[in-house]
């Protein structure tokens, strides 16, 4: 029981009380089987979720209600600054949607995601100003170059690659600084998985090695990245991928690359949720706080997924498969 | 300098200073995870405050031991140890004997406070199992008793001694 351990006595226990208005696997069932999306809404809020004035606008919903388990991670933890790594990815896709939203324009905010790190109004304003020094680095140097780049070349796959490069180096940055091993193991699933996809994506259309070594992170313990680009020199590309990630712990993963991303997406939310598991009971530590998080997340998912299918009468036994394993 | 007296002094010490920091920390860290079961539900408090109480006992079994060192050694009673070299060795026997207590009791209310924590979250979803939460974090009160039991037979006996 380390001195820093037992400084998270409040926000463990905290989350275990928190966790237990946490949607369940039969709840979901009812969810799904509720007959109208306001039926659902109606659900969420018996279950204390806050609600929006304009509650048929899902996106709104969930937004108030992840912000709602950040704000608590935050105001709870004795040191918040440990989790960043957990919503950083939001913090860049604002940055992205903000420049491609200005020079498009639309409202620097509209696609904004919640929570993030950074105040939203700060980035919106430095995105609006084109002011990015106002931001901490590295979005000040990255929101420069991807906004030049863009004004002059329209270069939209670029900014894509830049960003994405530069949140991934970011996250796995955090993690480590965290020293929290979850943590780390969390976001190398991420950021491994992230890049395969990229790899995947890019063989698939032909990109050269140069374009994967702009495209793919550095850091990543469970894969190499010097093998990810060996594949894009091989005659075979795409054979000489899929066989490399065969031998990687990612391997069960693979085959839904080809089959289907959405199924892809879904094995990496299961993998990063089977992982929370084994420290959810830990009476002091980040870990259960991790989960937390990361559990409010999985449902939030889920519960986008139903909203989703309600609004467009989609069919239930699709709809099923697609859920996300929860902290339960 | 008395250095026997200096040794049986910071033995004295020891007892109550380490057994009083481990029960603070301890009690302080399950009241702070109670602290949130109670905001959710306050008629939980009755069974939490057992818990919450359980690794304070270390505290007053290290002043017990202070207390009867201070009784033995002339500064609340009996015999002021001598300066000699007998009085040195006299003085290290009751550092020796109040270590038990200091160094049990230490690791004891830590680690009760540690059970008492999953007694806590236990509490905060099945208050009907508050006695398994309290029981648990009760048997670790056992080794803090057998420190504590130890420590007394010895400051007990050492003026016994012939020398």
């Amino acid at each position: 029981m380390g001195p820093g351990n037992s400084k998270y006595a409040y926000a463990v226990s905290g989350a275990h009380v928190y966790e237990k208005s946490f949607f369940r696997r039969s709840d979901m069932d009812k969810l799904l089987a509720a007959p109208s999306y306001e039926a659902v809404v109606a659900m969420l809020q018996e279950r204390g979720w806050t609600m929006p004035d304009d509650t048929r606008d899902s996106g709104k919903i969930l937004d108030l209600e992840i912000s709602r388990a950040w704000n608590w991670v935050t105001a709870s933890a004795p040191d918040p600054d440990l989790f960043r790594s957990l919503v950083l990815r939001n913090d860049f896709h604002n940055l992205k949607a903000g420049i491609k939203c200005l020079l498009s324009d639309f409202e620097v905010d509209q696609e904004f995601t919640k929570p993030s790190v950074i105040d939203r109004s700060l980035m919106k304003e430095a995105i609006e100003t084109h002011s990015f020094d106002k931001l901490p680095e590295p979005f000040s140097s990255l929101g420069a170059e991807v906004y030049d780049l863009l004004v002059r070349t329209g270069d939209g796959q670029m900014a894509d690659i830049l960003i994405d490069r530069k949140c991934l180096d970011e996250i796995t940055k955090a993690a480590n600084a965290s020293g929290v091993d979850l943590l780390k193991n969390e976001m190398e699933i991420y950021t491994a998985t992230c890049n395969i996809k990229t790899a995947f994506r890019a063989i698939k259309t032909g990109k050269d090695r140069a374009f994967l070594e702009r495209a793919l992170s550095d850091g990543n313990t469970t894969i190499s990245r010097d093998q990810l680009l060996a594949c894009a020199d091989e005659e075979k590309k795409m054979e000489s991928l899929l066989s490399y990630l065969s031998t990687t712990s990612y391997s069960s993963g693979t085959k839904y690359l080809s089959s289907s991303p959405a199924e892809y997406e879904k094995w990496v939310d299961d993998q990063m949720l089977a992982l929370l598991l084994p420290t959810r009971h830990s009476p002091l530590g980040p870990e259960p706080v991790i989960g937390f998080y990361l559990g409010k997340e999985a449902e939030i998912k889920n519960i986008r997924i139903i909203l989703a299918a309600k609004q467009n009468n989609l069919p239930l036994d699709v709809v099923s498969g697609r859920l996300r394993r929860l902290y339960e | 300098m008395n250095w026997g007296m200096l040794l049986a002094l910071l033995g004295a010490g020891l007892a109550v200073t380490t057994n009083c920091f481990g029960s603070s920390k301890g009690v302080g860290m399950v009241a702070e995870a109670a602290s949130p079961v109670i905001a959710e539900d306050s008629s939980k408090f009755g069974k939490l405050l057992v818990l919450m109480l359980l690794p304070g006992s270390q505290g007053l079994y290290g002043l017990v031991i202070t207390i009867l060192s201070l009784t033995q050694i002339g500064v609340l009673g009996g015999t002021v140890i001598p300066n000699t070299a007998a009085g040195v060795a006299r003085g290290g026997l009751f550092l020796i004997a109040c270590l038990p207590m200091a160094l049990g009791g230490l690791a004891s209310a830590l680690l009760q406070a540690r059970v008492a924590l999953t007694g806590v979250q236990l509490i905060s979803k099945r208050p009907q199992d508050s006695g398994k939460a309290v029981t648990s974090a009760s048997l670790v009160e056992l080794y803090a008793l057998l420190s504590f039991v130890s420590s007394l037979l010895m400051v007990m006996s050492i003026n016994g001694i012939n020398w």
